[in-house]
């Protein structure tokens, strides 16, 4: 009878994924991506006129989410392949 | 102790290995010699799962691999040298699979110390010599401290200082009563290394001797060597013309 089960196999993946430097970086750079997507359509909508609602600045703001979806997307296929 | 029963792989109509049937004791370091081609890697694979017998068994103290309760504190094998992520720290890799048998992280740092790693292991694995690999893959293969440890071509790429102390940590290892398996097509080396002999050939068994009475038959274990493998060679160079 096999001792190991899930429990092993989940810690061993998580010591993977973190010990190699593409995690970080597609992590920071989903962040960041995010970030400053949602800065820049922002500082466009400043002479905007009339002046954007709420639901507009809310939706501005998320505009980098699809590029970091990729990212993260991309993550993921790192972590069951890696 | 390990055994194989009759073990048998075709690919195609090909044989690699043909009817093998052998018994590895423990507390002696046990060479397994062939050609190029004789199917001793394809024999490695089958004892460790890798490989699907089409007849016959490959058992480690009586259970075969897959059902082993864990499988890396019984059985430790180094068949790749290159078997690693290049990106992670060779401390990293060993940790994951210590993780997936439940081993201790202290035994992680005992290893290293084992191979003499200790400095290199937070360094990225890619960046290691070939002679590092391949101490880092016989890191591996002492991770779960097993009873059984099974070695391909373990001094490939190591400079004679690695030569000589893999083969004092193997006959050390077999000395405290473990079962050390190691292929190598190094006949010189095995004879400093090995007590006993498994030969084979074309998948099947040649001979199953001690060093001493393999090479008390011939001049040498070299001629020896090649009396038992003259008719199974694949392919022999000539001299140059």
């Amino acid at each position: 009878m096999n001792g190991y089960g899930f429990r092993q196999a989940a810690r061993m993946e998580w010591i993977k994924l973190r010990s190699v430097r593409s995690t970080w970086w597609l992590a920071i750079a989903a962040v960041a991506s995010m970030t400053a997507s949602g800065i820049g359509v922002g500082l466009g909508y400043r002479s905007h006129t009339p002046v954007a609602t709420t639901a507009q600045i809310l939706n501005n703001s998320l505009s980098g989410a699809i590029l970091a979806q990729l990212l993260l997307g991309a993550l993921g296929v790192l972590m069951v392949t890696g | 102790m390990m055994e194989l029963r009759e073990l048998t792989k075709r690919y195609g109509d090909r044989v690699a290995v043909d009817g093998l049937s052998v018994r590895v004791q423990p507390g002696v370091v046990t060479g397994f010699l062939g050609p190029n081609g004789s199917g001793k890697s394809t024999t490695m694979r089958m004892i460790l799962g890798l490989d699907a017998p089409d007849h016959g068994a490959a058992l480690i103290d009586g259970v075969p691999y897959r059902e082993l309760e864990w499988p890396l504190r019984t059985v430790g094998a180094l068949l790749d040298a290159g078997a690693f992520h290049p990106g992670r720290s060779g401390r990293a890799h060993l940790t994951a699979l210590a993780a997936s048998n439940d081993i201790p992280g202290t035994r992680v740092e005992q290893v290293l110390r084992t191979v003499g790693l200790t400095e290199a292991a937070s360094r990225r694995a890619g960046t290691y010599s070939l002679g590092m690999r391949q101490r880092l893959g016989v890191a591996v293969a002492l991770l779960g401290d097993p009873g059984v440890l099974l070695l391909d071509e373990p001094v490939n790429g190591l400079d004679p200082e690695g030569i000589r102390w893999i083969r004092d940590l193997l006959r050390g290892l077999a000395a405290e009563g473990r079962t050390v398996f190691v292929s190598s097509h190094l006949i010189a080396e095995m004879a400093l290394t090995a007590h006993r002999l498994v030969v084979i050939g074309r998948g099947r068994l040649l001979a199953e001797t001690t060093v001493a009475e393999l090479a008390a038959a011939d001049d040498n274990l070299e001629d020896a060597f090649f009396r038992l493998t003259s008719q199974v060679t694949d392919y022999r160079g000539t001299e140059a013309s």
